[in-house]
């Protein structure tokens, strides 16, 4: 298609200046399937102009401003954490930084338990009293998008989050181990909420509210739809989970 | 749905949650037509607005809406981008699963898709014509707004609207 014909659209957009206005003007009235073909540009452009703004549907709006709370939510306390524990850590951090380099491998990370249980908590805050009609969500950061999934079982709030990754297992602290979907698996309680972690084919899960269900088939499915993500764009499962009831 | 219709600039920078209320249904309609889906026009309008979040101390005052516009086609690409680099499988259905989705909503959905034919023959224009046609007939960007905010030159942006309501006008012949 020439560039004569793409102007057909700049015409009718006001887009053409004088003298192209003038020529292409011109041409039109010699050529009739220009002229044609300017009628049908004309008619598909009306109607893309005439389709309705569309309307959310019910409730999806306030869906997306609490998960934004929720992350909020969870990131100042995690601010909060790092002023009150910013005099220790300094040390800390100095130490564990050359520790890592010998010891672990340069993809192993602690998961963020505290930061997970915060959005667990801001969620379940922000949704008191909600039905299972939370829905996922997911955080940017970089190239790497970290999911984070919401359902609810019996009313309970669990919430799934999983990122690409090798999970460095001396970090957990106290808890137990357990296996899921053929998975090493730590299972333990973080500021008061159960929280399970599992390595699956290359990602972290991180499963908070619900450690009884560690011998539940649901959590050995949780885990493998979420390892099957890879962790990375595919909303589907997430989607799903945050419509499914009576988890457990 | 324009791109100064409804912006009422107050020359006062707005929190992102006016930014919802006000313009949610704006962010969410544009969202649709470029996505074509409306789990995926929810999850743009999530990234939208925690960059909207992210970028309000440095906003000036002036045409909200089209700011919108440029950080919601932004992530909207950036988005594409991410699943060509990172293409992803969707998971087989699994019944136990999957509720049965509720009556009310598909029934609104579908009232809100309509007309169900022009929608979908936009859905199927390749993402970078369906942002130009979007910007152009359903915010009503000029043409150098829309090569400003996709970071095209304006013959691309002439070349790429012209064609793209040509591939529409051949899907619904």
């Amino acid at each position: 298609m020439s560039g004569l014909h793409d102007e057909l659209s700049a015409l009718l957009d006001d887009e053409l200046d004088d003298g192209e206005r003038t020529e292409l003007e011109g041409r039109l009235a010699e050529d009739a399937g220009l002229a044609a073909e300017l009628t049908r540009t004309a008619e598909i452009r009306s109607a893309l102009r005439d389709l309705p703004e569309v309307d959310p549907p019910v409730g999806a709006l306030e869906e997306v401003v609490n998960a934004i709370r929720a992350i909020e939510h969870g990131q100042r306390r995690r601010r909060r954490r790092r002023l009150v524990g910013s005099g220790a850590a300094m040390t800390a951090v100095a130490l564990l930084v050359v520790a890592a380099q010998v010891t672990v491998p340069a993809a192993a990370v602690t998961p963020d338990l505290e930061t997970a249980v915060g959005l667990h908590e801001a969620m379940n805050e922000v949704d008191a009293g909600g039905g299972a009609g939370l829905r996922s969500t997911h955080f940017v950061d970089g190239d790497d998008r970290v999911h984070r999934g919401f359902g609810r079982s019996d009313g309970r709030l669990v919430s799934v989050f999983s990122e690409p990754g090798r999970v460095d297992w001396d970090g957990l602290g106290g808890g137990s181990w357990s296996e899921v979907a053929g998975a090493k698996a730590w299972v333990g309680t973080v500021e008061g909420a159960g929280a399970v972690v599992v390595e699956r084919q290359g990602v972290i899960v991180v499963v908070v509210g619900a450690n009884d269900l560690i011998d539940d088939p649901t959590m050995a499915s949780l885990v493998e739809q979420a390892s099957a993500s890879g962790g990375a764009q595919d909303q589907t499962w997430l989607d799903r989970f945050g419509e499914f009831v009576g988890i457990g | 749905m324009g791109d100064s219709d409804g912006s009422s600039d107050t020359g006062e920078v707005p929190s992102w949650e006016e930014v919802a209320r006000d313009h949610g249904r704006f962010l969410y309609s544009v969202a649709y037509r470029l996505t074509g889906k409306h789990e995926e026009a929810q999850d743009l309008v999530q990234d939208v607005l925690l960059r909207v979040r992210r970028g309000l101390p440095g906003y000036r005052p002036g045409n909200l809406r089209g700011w919108l516009s440029r950080i919601t086609t932004n992530a909207f690409l950036d988005d594409v981008r991410r699943k060509q680099r990172r293409p992803t499988t969707a998971l087989p259905d699994d019944p136990d699963w999957v509720l049965p989705p509720s009556l009310a909503a598909d029934e609104e959905s579908a009232r809100q898709s309509l007309p169900d034919d022009l929608q979908a023959a936009l859905a199927q224009l390749p993402a970078e014509f369906r942002i130009v046609v979007v910007l152009a007939d359903l915010v009503g960007s000029s043409y150098d707004e829309i090569a400003d905010r996709v970071g095209i030159p304006v013959g691309t942006v002439r070349s790429r609207l012209h064609r793209g309501r040509a591939r529409l006008r051949e899907v619904l012949s």
